[in-house]
């Protein structure tokens, strides 16, 4: 077991402290009393389980703190629903046994369990595996769930870093990329742009948002770019993060996350509804937003590829973005302004929200900065490429974008808003695990000639098997 | 001398605990104390003898070619301190509760750790099926010791069951003598590979199948969950955690030495049925409600992980599958023995009426919970670590569905833990009276511990190379007969 | 060919083993585990067999059969005789309770 660390870890580690210390903060004014205690061991447990899985030098030590993680996760999402958190136990259980059969055939052909790349077939275990913590399709059913039904503080973690082990991951297994993490990362980005914009609930847009976003990483790590993929995980967490935990004032002073109820919440909530512009523009991808040169970064790497198709589908999802990006802000800003209960609100403006303020005022400053320089961010050695795409390109982006917005909100008017994901075919492959379960049950009927006959007909598929040919 | 020590005093015990019973009955709770003290430095001190070398002894100074011979090796040595750590724990057990009142489960306890250490010392068959049949007919005596009528149809399906298979090892051990005229297992070694190809088949596949009925692998596994779930506590504990491992022994030792060149394809049934008790178990532990039920299916899923540790006839196989037999017991006995207590209190064994029992007994639901994270395989625990050589071992043997397997495991055995967990930390209404039960929580709390530890020490490579030896130790066939046929 | 006692002993295992499969009552269950074991120690006596031999008895005039499957079906016959004990005496206490020896009814433990 042994510990090692490179610049690639300091990008991670600095995003995860950042990140951490911003939600440790939030926490303070989130959780009443009683949960104040429990919150703070889990989320500062859960940051030592981050950092512990970034400095890991070998993937026996990657997997344990990841899934120490996950642990603290799955406690802190159970505080507001425990269905969503088992689901997310489960299915990373899932994912962390993926990895270890990949790092386990790793060792039997590099002979050495230390993070290095994958090995031949095992590269698709450790992909499966990660992809199952990154949100590939379809792996991603558990997202949405656990995402938006977690309390605000918890979704910051789990949007804003969690995800990322999945993608450090990929770093260190395929540092020369990996042939089919490309066309997933741009389903990624174009699935998670098209739900994002059809969802009815503020959370579960920025749940899908952060598919779409992981998506842009799986792609450049796919390509080996990993400097650029780093430095877009370090830009997410922060503005993820933000989003999250403003998204999470509004729940807590509004009692909803339906974006329909929260029309013209502006009025009386100006300054969250100004960290989640703010949030959402530094998201977006427009020049001097915090992911303008990461974004940019990427895109520059695969335009020195052979492969055109790649950085003009993602240039062109841009679109997608900005229109479900509009699609959080805008309702929040115009719309009729309805009934909102503000005994809550006038409960939570008397005790003090300094920390959640301090928290999102903090990664707001962070997030300006870096739309115009990342040399600060410790790990970065060298200024990141820049893409030329001309800045008309941005400004047509912004009105297809809107006009997408537009058309997609007259739609969500007449129609049931929010597609069906694949979050039914999880209902149905439990349904078929409890099924084989029944139909087990019934050999154990208490027969006892039954349990000798199973006796005989083993031993006879016994001599078969033993033939000997 | 020391093998026929590990299988004497404790069969001695057995016969003077009813001379003491009638003759001296104010000793008798001194006595057993006593006697059960002896048999475990007994044991212990003849897995140590065996741990340097191969420490075998001659019955009557006759060789291995005419007589019986006793062979301790690294193997045997750790399935030894295995048997005489989990008898000890299950004796404190039941010790603490009744002291020695009823003196007859004494006399089957101890004749059941005669026969256990006979079966782990011996080195010939038909010696092998003798101390079998006492070791099983004292299982079924300990299942059926309390009377109720779950436990009466739970022994006697256990005995027809067992029985049916301890024929099957000896139809498969009298082809053997009629094919080679030896029963020494080292002889046999070298004599089995001369035999007619179909006269292995047939002695393969009895004994195979033999033995998978006594370990109790799916699917021929229908007696363990009734026998396991209507046995006493201490009982539960050591049926899961020490009667099981022992058989697991005997298929090893049986299949390394016969089988590696004549039936390799012999390894690739254990670990199908491996990788079929796995499935089988965990999903049958997902729909039960009665805790020591769904307990005994867990059994049978970790049987299958041990299975298909050995099924990869690698010296790293072999070490994995030791690995998580130890764990195995510490986890299933402190399982077992905390369920035991705590529906004893509540008068139920039904899982969704086990509530509110973090406030009347935090002691051991903190306990349950350290040990159902490590069964279920959470990090840094000992269970993870037993999956992690398992895997390794099987990725490395090349069998990557075993791998899967253990993956899947994970995930269904996950569900069912912490359906019990959120069942036993959710608010109810405890029950009033409670009764101090001081050996079973001291026992289960440091099993809980030994959990922790076993999973941190696994980390460091110096013990595991240590470990590691008992592998190659395993699959030293050459070493063993060469050991046993001194002339 | 295979001899007659080996082929005989075979036979009178599988009807053993069919009359635990197919007879529900549970004493015909505990004479189908008595029948097993005799087919078996049939098969290891027999399996000492030597044509022209004479019982291994000092004072011996000839060849003797091979002595050590005797002495194993000796061993074997007492371990037998202690499981249909027991079984017998579960069988007496089930019955106290259920009333019958009916397998199909004796099926309290289930699931």
């Amino acid at each position: 077991m042994n510990f090692a660390g490179d610049s690639l870890t300091w990008i991670f580690a600095s995003a995860a402290t950042l990140l951490s210390a911003a939600v440790l903060l939030f926490g303070e004014w989130y959780f009443d009393a009683n949960r104040q205690g429990s919150f703070r061991l889990l989320a500062a447990g859960c940051w030592a389980a981050f950092l512990g899985a970034l400095f890991a030098g070998d993937w026996l030590v990657f997997v344990v703190f990841v899934e120490l993680s996950t642990l603290a996760l799955w406690r802190m999402i159970a505080f507001r629903d425990r269905k969503a958190a088992t689901l997310y136990l489960l299915v990373q259980l899932a994912g962390a046994g993926l990895v270890l059969i990949g790092a386990a055939g790793t060792a039997t052909v590099t002979g050495t369990v230390a993070m290095g790349p994958a090995a031949g077939a095992w590269r698709w275990f450790m992909a499966a595996g990660f992809g199952v913590k990154s949100a590939f399709p379809p792996l991603h059913f558990w997202l949405p769930e656990a995402h938006s039904k977690a309390p605000a503080p918890a979704s910051a973690m789990l949007s804003g870093f969690a995800v990322k082990l999945g993608i450090y991951g990929m770093l260190r297994a395929f540092p020369e990329g990996f042939g089919p993490l490309p066309a997933i990362g741009v389903t990624m980005v174009i699935f998670g742009g098209i739900m994002a914009l059809f969802s009815a609930d503020l959370k579960r847009l920025l749940a899908y948002s952060t598919m779409s976003h992981l998506g842009f990483m799986t792609a450049s790590a796919g390509i080996g770019a990993v400097a650029a993929a780093a430095l877009y995980a370090f830009v997410h967490a922060l503005f993820k993060g933000l989003l999250f935990l403003a998204a999470g004032v509004t729940e807590k002073a509004t009692g909803t996350r339906d974006l329909a109820s929260l029309r013209g919440i502006a009025r009386t909530l100006p300054g969250m509804t100004a960290f989640l512009a703010f949030g959402a523009f530094a998201s977006s991808g427009f020049p001097l937003s915090a992911s303008y040169i990461p974004k940019g970064a990427i895109l520059a790497s695969m335009e020195a590829l052979q492969t055109p198709w790649l950085p003009t589908a993602l240039k062109l999802s841009g679109t997608l973005t900005a229109a479900y990006l509009l699609r959080a802000v805008v309702p929040l800003v115009t719309g009729r302004q309805e009934e909102h209960p503000t005994e809550t609100r006038n409960a939570k403006k008397d005790t003090s929200k300094m920390p959640a303020w301090a928290a999102m005022a903090g990664l707001t400053a962070l997030l300006a900065a870096s739309g115009f320089f990342t040399a600060w961010i410790p790990g970065i050695t060298a200024s990141p490429p820049v893409s030329k795409t001309p800045f008309f390109f941005y400004l047509l982006q912004a009105a297809t974008g809107f006009a997408l917005f537009l058309a997609a909100s007259r739609a969500c008017r007449s129609l049931p808003c929010g597609l069906p994901d694949t979050f039914g075919l999880t209902l149905k492959t439990t349904k078929c695990v409890f099924a084989s379960s029944d139909l087990l049950a019934r050999m154990h009927g208490g027969l006892l000639n039954f349990y000798a006959l199973v006796v005989l007909f083993l031993f006879l598929v016994l001599m078969l098997a033993l033939c000997g040919w | 001398m020391m093998p026929v020590l590990a299988v004497i005093v404790p069969m001695s015990w057995g016969f003077i605990i009813p001379l003491v019973y009638l003759f001296r009955r104010k000793l008798l709770d001194q006595a057993i104390l006593l006697f059960a003290f002896i048999s475990f430095m007994v044991t212990l001190a003849t897995a140590f003898s065996g741990w340097q070398g191969y420490n075998v002894a001659f019955l009557g100074g006759w060789s291995a070619g005419l007589g019986i011979v006793f062979v301790v090796d690294k193997l045997s040595a750790a399935f030894l301190v295995l048997a005489a750590t989990g008898s000890g724990a299950a004796f404190l057990v039941s010790y603490g509760r009744f002291r020695a009142d009823p003196w007859r489960y004494y006399v089957i306890f101890f004749l059941l750790q005669s026969a256990m250490n006979g079966i782990l010392v011996t080195g010939d068959m038909f010696t092998l099926f003798v101390f079998y049949e006492i070791f099983s007919l004292a299982a079924y005596l300990l299942v059926s010791f309390t009377m109720s009528w779950q436990a009466i149809e739970a022994g006697l399906k256990y005995l027809v069951l067992g029985t049916i298979g301890a024929f099957f090892i000896l139809l498969g051990t009298a082809y053997i003598f009629m094919a080679t005229g030896a029963l020494n297992m080292a002889i046999l070694s070298v004599s089995l590979p001369q035999a007619p190809p179909e006269t292995l088949t047939v002695i393969a596949a009895c004994l195979l199948i033999g033995l998978f009925i006594k370990i109790g692998a799916f699917p021929v596994h229908f007696w363990l969950p009734d026998a396991h779930s209507s046995a006493q506590t201490a009982v539960s504990a050591l049926l899961s955690g020490v009667v099981v491992k022992v058989s697991i022994y005997a298929l090893a030792r049986v299949s390394l030495l016969f089988f590696l060149e004549t039936r390799p394809a012999a390894f690739t049934v254990i670990t199908s049925i491996g990788i079929l008790s796995i499935l089988g178990g965990h999903l049958m532990a997902l729909r039960q409600e009665d805790i020591k039920r769904l307990l005994a299916f867990s059994t049978v899923a970790q049987i299958g992980y041990i299975l298909t540790g050995v099924g990869t006839g690698t010296a790293a196989g072999i070490t994995a599958a030791v690995f998580h037999a130890f764990n195995h017991m510490f986890m299933k006995g402190g399982l077992f023995i905390t369920a035991g207590q705590l529906s004893e209190d509540m008068k139920t064994r039904n899982i969704s009426q086990l509530r509110g029992l973090y406030r009347h007994r935090p002691g051991f639901v903190i306990a349950f919970t350290v040990l159902a994270a490590a069964i279920v395989g959470i990090p840094p625990l000992n269970g993870f670590m037993g999956k992690w050589y398992l895997m390794l071992a099987s990725v490395d043997a090349g069998n990557i569905v075993s791998a899967l397997a253990l993956a899947a495991g994970t995930v269904i055995s996950a569900f069912y833990y912490l359906r019990i967990l959120s069942s036993l930390y959710s608010p109810g209404v405890p029950p009033s009276r409670r009764k101090p039960f001081y050996w079973p929580f001291r026992v289960t709390v440091t099993f809980a511990v030994f959990c922790v530890l076993l999973g941190l020490t696994a980390f460091m490579p110096p013990v595991w190379k240590a470990f590691s030896t008992i592998g190659t130790c395993a699959l030293d066939t050459t070493a063993y007969i060469a050991a046993v046929l001194v002339e | 060919m295979i001899k007659l006692s080996y082929a005989t002993a075979i036979f009178i295992f599988c009807i053993g083993l069919y009359t635990i499969i197919s007879k529900r009552n549970l004493f015909k269950t505990v004479i189908g585990l008595a029948i097993m074991e005799s087919a078996v120690l049939l098969l290891i006596v027999t399996s000492g067999y030597i044509p022209g031999g004479v019982p291994p008895l000092l004072p011996m005039n000839g060849v003797a059969v091979n002595p050590l499957p005797q002495a194993f079906t000796l061993t074997a016959i007492v371990i037998g005789a202690s499981d249909v004990a027991l079984a017998l005496a579960l069988v007496i206490k089930l019955h106290r309770r259920y009333g019958t020896v009916d397998l199909d009814k004796i099926r309290g433990l289930r699931g």
